[in-house]
């Protein structure tokens, strides 16, 4: 065991926090830290900087263009990246689609679609919830019927996360509706300007529109754009939503946010404030924790309990730490929460009322962090697997 | 940070299993046992090197550190041990390791080591709480000729009814001063009595005692650091055991809810309880984390950043412990608030351990108070 971490991890934490800092945009890094609503091009234009430096899929194989990082580094990189105000890696193609090719895809499909995923030149949406099947993915509907060489996909896919700055979809249709939930489940790729699709943004209370409804009107999708083998899709949905794992806490995120509650504080001369003051102790003491538990499990000889369920554990304590860093972000600001626009979320343009008052955006940031606990997975369905684990048998 | 435990610290901890699986029967946890037991125990745990695993090679010891004392605490927390470890083993051994003479070393660490000197730790005052500044003691030195009078009361002495002897905490002219009193020193009084979770403990009354020079073990600012420094190990020392034994009521509470069955089906079908259950067990994992940072930071880190992940750790592992200890009488039910169940003996172990040394509030303050000199 051993507090600190290596010289050679300490020079790497060095190495990415310089990077950071010489190569994130100013302006992005000033929206990111205010949580504010960055546009795609802001996105591109990160990932683009970390594709010149070949960090932009740490969770990919090396011989796939991943750096060849050790879990630490993996970590470390997470963590200075988010702490630095970088944008988080929200492209579908790098965090899902990309391993489930590298895994499951024929060489073509590899060849065709990880080097444009690799360099920002297309983007992937998710299409896995439906209006009928939320956390319980298994009882979808949409179907894809075989005609001659192509498929005819029905259905609609909603939640559809970032649809509006993607080019292509990657879809779970039902291929045999006779069998049983899990099974005759198939992975579909798809362009999305293939004729029958449709992407409607849907409006969040916050005003964000992240989330899309993608419906799918006999759209023809060639045979070849299937993953593994037909009616096999649903364990390719289970390697994709368990593959993403680390970075699932959020460290460097929250770690981030916390910055910017104890700025906060001291910005409004509040830095005498009792109640303020425990709740952050509190919460940058359940930050250690999390932070510790986090690295225990690469750790060699641990006992865990709910072993094969640690994903799990780390996203529902992550998740629900964040959510109460937002809220105590949310309660810091007080009365500034109250005026609101949308052009300020974006920065565009100096709202009469708002100005340069970051605290106003801070509700809908509180709003926002609500689907942490629903997204990836709900909490609920993250403690049913865990306790699964520990309970049966 | 690297959390890996290494072969031999497997073997130490297996090794101690073994002992703690074949000396604490379930059905004895939480029982009084009689003194004589207690000396053959003690004695077993001396043999196996567990005593001396801190203390150095020239004493008969092992001289490891807090990470490999850390999975012999667990264990013992884990069986409700109510041996004197953390007084003897932990707190005072350390301070005569870090801070004696070859002489005093001989004198007293090379017998705690062969398991024949059990030496309590003096330094709670019954009108302060957690206070351990040299100039609110009211314990008081006084120099005679070449040696010191010792006066004064030095309450919630664990392990102190029968040991045989103490290091206290007293002041002289403001400063801090660490001496080793031995139980039979004229003057001395001790009231004993039981812990909530029925150990030993003392209130010792000191009315002039004789203290030669040879019993001082540090004074003014080097005691101050020590007492600092022993005071962080200490609290790793308690998050480890507490982390023995809310695993045991974690793991006691899974076996409950396999096998009691209500409305037709065993406890663990209930979602209500599952869920419930995986927080407590999430509790437990990251006081387990946090249990070896602490180790760690005793064995690595300076003094402001030890102090500062020790109380968070403390603070961490005494809320994991509260909701622990909660959920496990809920779930267990009514049985679980009878003195037959083991639940509440696990309980009143963690109510003690929160409270030894600095309560949730204490550590707070030392966790704020270091980050901000830090930063």
């Amino acid at each position: 065991m051993r507090l600190e971490f290596t010289p050679k991890e300490e020079a790497f934490r060095q190495e990415v926090r310089q990077f950071v800092k010489d190569e994130l945009d100013s302006a992005i890094k000033a929206k990111v830290e205010r949580g504010l609503r960055l546009e795609k091009a802001d996105y591109v234009a990160w990932y683009t900087k970390l594709f010149d430096k070949g960090w932009i899929t740490p969770g990919w194989p090396e011989e796939e263009g991943g750096p060849g990082w050790t879990p630490i580094q993996k970590y470390l990189f997470d963590e200075e990246t988010l702490l630095g105000g970088a944008p988080r890696i929200i492209a579908s193609g790098i965090n899902m689609l990309g391993p489930v090719l590298i895994a499951f895809g024929t060489p073509k499909q590899k060849d065709q679609y990880l080097p444009a995923i690799r360099r920002s030149e297309s983007w992937w949406a998710q299409g896995f919830s439906e209006p009928g099947a939320g956390s319980d993915l298994a009882s979808m509907r949409t179907t894809a019927v075989r005609d001659g060489d192509h498929y005819i996909v029905n259905g609609h896919k909603v939640w559809t996360s970032y649809a509006h700055f993607c080019d292509k979809l990657f879809c779970l249709v039902k291929t045999d509706k006779d069998a049983k939930p899990q099974e005759g489940i198939s992975f579909l790729l798809m362009d999305l300007d293939t004729p029958g699709i449709e992407v409607r943004p849907i409006k969040l209370y916050e005003g964000g529109n992240d989330l899309n409804e993608v419906y799918l009107d006999n759209v023809r999708v060639p045979v070849e754009n299937l993953i593994g083998e037909e009616n096999k899709g649903w364990t390719y949905a289970k390697y994709l939503l368990g593959h993403e794992r680390t970075g699932i806490a959020g460290i460097g995120a929250s770690k981030q946010q916390l910055l910017r509650v104890k700025r906060l504080i001291k910005e409004q001369g509040m830095a005498g404030d009792s109640h303020f003051q425990r709740r952050v102790t509190e919460l940058e003491i359940e930050l250690i924790a999390l932070e510790a538990t986090g690295l225990r499990i690469l750790g060699a000889n641990q006992t865990f309990n709910a072993q094969g369920a640690e994903a799990s554990m780390l996203k529902v304590r992550g998740t629900e730490l964040r959510q109460d860093i937002f809220e105590l972000l949310y309660e810091v600001a007080g009365p500034a929460v109250i005026p609101f626009s949308e052009e300020a979320m974006r920065l565009e343009g100096v709202d009469p009322l708002i100005g340069d008052d970051e605290r106003s955006s801070l509700a809908a940031n509180f709003l926002d962090s609500r689907k942490l606990s629903i997204y990836g997975g709900t909490n609920e369905v993250q403690r049913n697997v865990t306790s699964k684990m520990l309970l049966q048998g | 940070m690297d959390f890996s435990i290494s072969e031999e610290q497997l073997q130490l901890r297996d090794a101690v299993k073994r002992f703690c699986d074949g000396e604490y029967p379930p059905e004895m946890r939480g029982q009084q046992v009689s003194a004589d037991m207690r000396r053959e125990r003690w004695g077993m745990m001396a043999e196996l090197g567990l005593i001396g695993l801190a203390v150095s090679e020239t004493c008969g010891g092992s001289d490891l550190g807090m990470v490999e004392q850390m999975g012999v605490l667990e264990e013992l927390g884990r069986c409700l041990s109510p041996e004197p470890y953390l007084s003897t083993a932990v707190i005072s051994g350390s301070l005569i390791n870090a801070l004696g003479t070859s002489e005093q070393q001989q004198r007293w660490l090379a017998p705690i080591a062969m398991g024949q000197l059990r030496v309590a730790f003096a330094l709670d005052e019954p009108r302060e709480r957690y206070a351990y500044q040299a100039s609110l003691m009211e314990c008081r030195l006084t120099l005679e000729g070449e040696d010191y009078r010792l006066s004064g009361e030095k309450s919630l002495v664990l392990d102190g009814a029968d040991a045989d002897a103490y290091v206290v905490a007293a002041q002289h002219d403001g400063a801090l001063q660490l001496l080793v009193v031995p139980a039979d020193a004229v003057g001395l009084t001790r009231t004993t009595g039981s812990t909530l979770d029925s150990r030993e403990i003392a209130t010792l009354c000191f009315a002039d005692v004789l203290i030669s020079s040879g019993q001082v073990l540090a004074e003014g600012e080097r005691a101050e650091c020590a007492l600092q420094a022993v005071l962080d190990r200490t609290s790793a020392a308690l998050c480890a055991e507490s982390v023995g034994a809310m695993t045991e009521l974690v793991e006691q509470t899974r076996e409950f809810l396999k096998v009691r069955k209500q409305f037709g089906a065993v406890l663990g079908k209930f979602q209500v309880l599952q869920h419930r259950f995986v927080d407590m067990v999430i509790a437990l994992e990251q006081s387990r984390s946090m249990a070896a940072v602490a180790a760690m930071a005793v064995d690595e880190a300076d003094a402001e950043k030890s102090r500062k992940l020790v109380s968070a750790a403390r603070v961490s592992v005494a809320r994991a412990a509260r909701l622990i200890s909660k959920e496990a009488v809920q779930m267990h039910g009514a049985m679980g608030m009878t003195d037959e169940c083991q639940v509440g003996h696990y309980v009143k172990r963690l109510m003690v351990a929160e409270r030894l040394f600095g309560d949730i509030s204490h550590q707070l303050q030392n966790f704020a108070k270091s980050t901000a000199t830090a930063a």
